[in-house]
């Protein structure tokens, strides 16, 4: 019996915390979190494909991984700008939700840009790389300038 | 040659010396386009004059510039006779750019930076001269400045530019080609060296840091152990090129029109000298305070 309590119990309280995820998911607070992490990583990968290109380090076998893991991150980037996550910790303009087609033809331009570096990474020659990388590094950019306050 | 038959020498000297004055007096009214090119976007002219956000035709007008006095808005500098300055001579461009003064005698709103291109020669303002001459002329008028009063009085500035433009001010460094490009052409200083209340760059604290009219900031470039920049050449010259920082970030603001249309297309030896240049600086302690309403 007491077994048996246990195991509702357990099934209620999980019902619980499922029923409470999806009623509290997508909380500005935390989707404005994902967005920032996911851009810090963009920025890890791009920082460590410009250590390749820069000759400070010569681990060249993550130079391909690097490189599609900023085309798949940038990939998820549009989902996490929903409207509604203007206001709090956040460095994103709200000139992203009054012109959201131009903010989506930014980002589509970075993942173009990505792509050609991530086939420049695969060819290996690294004068490719590093024309690839600055191109992506203006595309970058060329969005923040429109869409991200920048103060400190 | 001239020690085994001396008179010959030297007047075959002289004859040579007449030569070369000539051939370099009509090489310095020859303004040379394709230079002007590379100097129109080392010197960063498309950045205020082109409107690139809103797609706008080259030269023909720029976005609106915030500052704490009002919103500039950069001309059209295409030769268009009636919307540009198609009917300028080259003396009258020399004389705007270096001067800062327009043809009719009224002076500029430093948000033109001629206070920098002051600094530049006399042969790069005219080469500058035959490049815009090549550019399409557009004919359309750009909007006009929305200052607040005083500001707005032009003749105003008259009294700015007596405590504040002084043409023979020599104490920014022009003589290497590091501090040329960066004080002269690509007026790094306007950004990144703070202002006091009336707009006037202090020279005591260049490249030291700056809070910008649109509420950016341009960091302190000189490398201050606590408040300046620690990169190392090389991430300077990639950060300059790509705009990508050593931790991965973008340059947004300001700096990424400045990476886009000037440093990123400044040849591998002027990039040199001018990362050389910066490295150099004497290190200046400031930090540069977050705008107030933070
Ligand atoms: C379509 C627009 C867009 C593109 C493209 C873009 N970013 Fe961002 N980025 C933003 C915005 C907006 C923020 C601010 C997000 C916030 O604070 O909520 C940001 C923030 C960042 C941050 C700071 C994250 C933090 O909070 O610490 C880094 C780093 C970054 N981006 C790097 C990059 C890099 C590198 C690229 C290019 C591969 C890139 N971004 C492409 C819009 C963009
Ligand atoms: C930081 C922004 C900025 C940059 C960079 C800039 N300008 Fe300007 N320019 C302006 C502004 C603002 C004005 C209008 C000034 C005024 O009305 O007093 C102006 C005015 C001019 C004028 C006068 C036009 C007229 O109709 O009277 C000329 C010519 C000119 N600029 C040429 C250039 C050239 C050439 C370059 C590059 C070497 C350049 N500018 C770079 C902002 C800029
Ligand atoms: C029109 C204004 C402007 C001009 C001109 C300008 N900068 Fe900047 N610069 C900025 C702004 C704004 C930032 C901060 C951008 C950001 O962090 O996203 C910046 C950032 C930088 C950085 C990154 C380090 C830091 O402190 O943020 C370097 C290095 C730099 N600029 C160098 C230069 C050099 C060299 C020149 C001249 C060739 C120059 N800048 C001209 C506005 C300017």
């Amino acid at each position: 019996m007491q077994h048996f309590v246990r195991i509702a119990l357990a099934a209620i309280l999980a019902a619980a915390v499922v029923g409470g995820a999806a009623s509290a998911a997508n909380a500005p607070e935390h989707v404005i979190k994902y967005r920032q992490n996911l851009m810090k990583a963009v920025g890890g990968h791009i920082s460590n494909v410009a250590l390749l290109v820069k000759g400070q380090v010569d681990f060249s076998a993550g130079l391909v991984t690097d490189s599609q893991a900023i085309v798949d991150l940038l990939k998820n980037a549009g989902i996490a700008f929903p409207e509604g996550t203007a206001e709090g910790k956040t460095k994103a303009k709200p000139e992203i939700w009054q012109d959201r087609a131009k903010f989506d033809a930014a980002l589509e331009d970075t993942i173009g840009k990505a792509e050609a570096l991530a086939v420049a990474a695969g060819g290996g020659d690294m004068a490719a790389v590093g024309a690839a990388l600055g191109a992506l590094g203006k595309s970058c950019g060329a969005c923040h300038k429109s869409f991200r306050i920048k103060d400190e | 040659m001239p020690q085994v038959i001396p008179n010959q020498g030297r007047v075959v000297g002289r004859i040579t010396l007449a030569a070369a004055t000539v051939l370099a007096a009509a090489a310095a009214h020859a303004g040379d386009p394709e230079r002007g090119a590379y100097l129109a976007a080392v010197a960063g002219c498309a950045s205020c004059h082109t409107d690139f956000e809103h797609g706008g035709r080259h030269y023909a007008g720029g976005p609106p510039l915030l500052s704490d006095f009002g919103t500039f808005r950069a001309p059209n500098i295409t030769f268009d006779p009636d919307h540009g300055i198609g009917k300028w001579s080259e003396d009258d461009f020399v004389q705007a750019l270096k001067q800062g003064v327009s043809p009719a005698g009224q002076p500029y709103y430093p948000a033109f930076p001629y206070l920098s291109y002051a600094l530049m020669t006399d042969q790069d303002a005219r080469d500058l001269y035959a490049y815009f001459r090549t550019v399409e002329p557009v004919r359309e008028s750009s909007p006009g400045h929305d200052l607040a009063f005083p500001f707005s009085v032009r003749t105003g500035l008259w009294a700015w530019r007596l405590l504040y433009f002084d043409p023979a001010d020599d104490s920014l460094d022009t003589a290497t080609r590091g501090g040329y490009l960066a004080n002269a052409l690509a007026h790094c200083g306007e950004c990144h060296t703070p202002r006091n209340r009336f707009g006037a760059l202090r020279r005591t604290k260049a490249m030291a840091g700056a809070r910008l009219g649109d509420g950016d900031v341009a960091g302190n470039l000189t490398p201050d152990p606590e408040t300046g920049l620690d990169w190392d050449a090389v991430d300077l010259r990639f950060f300059l090129q790509t705009g990508l920082t050593p931790d991965g970030d973008a340059a947004g603001g300001a700096m990424a029109l400045v990476v886009e249309h000037s440093t990123g297309k400044m040849t591998p030896e002027d990039l040199d000298a001018l990362v050389a240049w910066l490295q150099d600086l004497p290190p200046v302690r400031n930090t540069v305070k977050k705008p107030p309403s933070d």
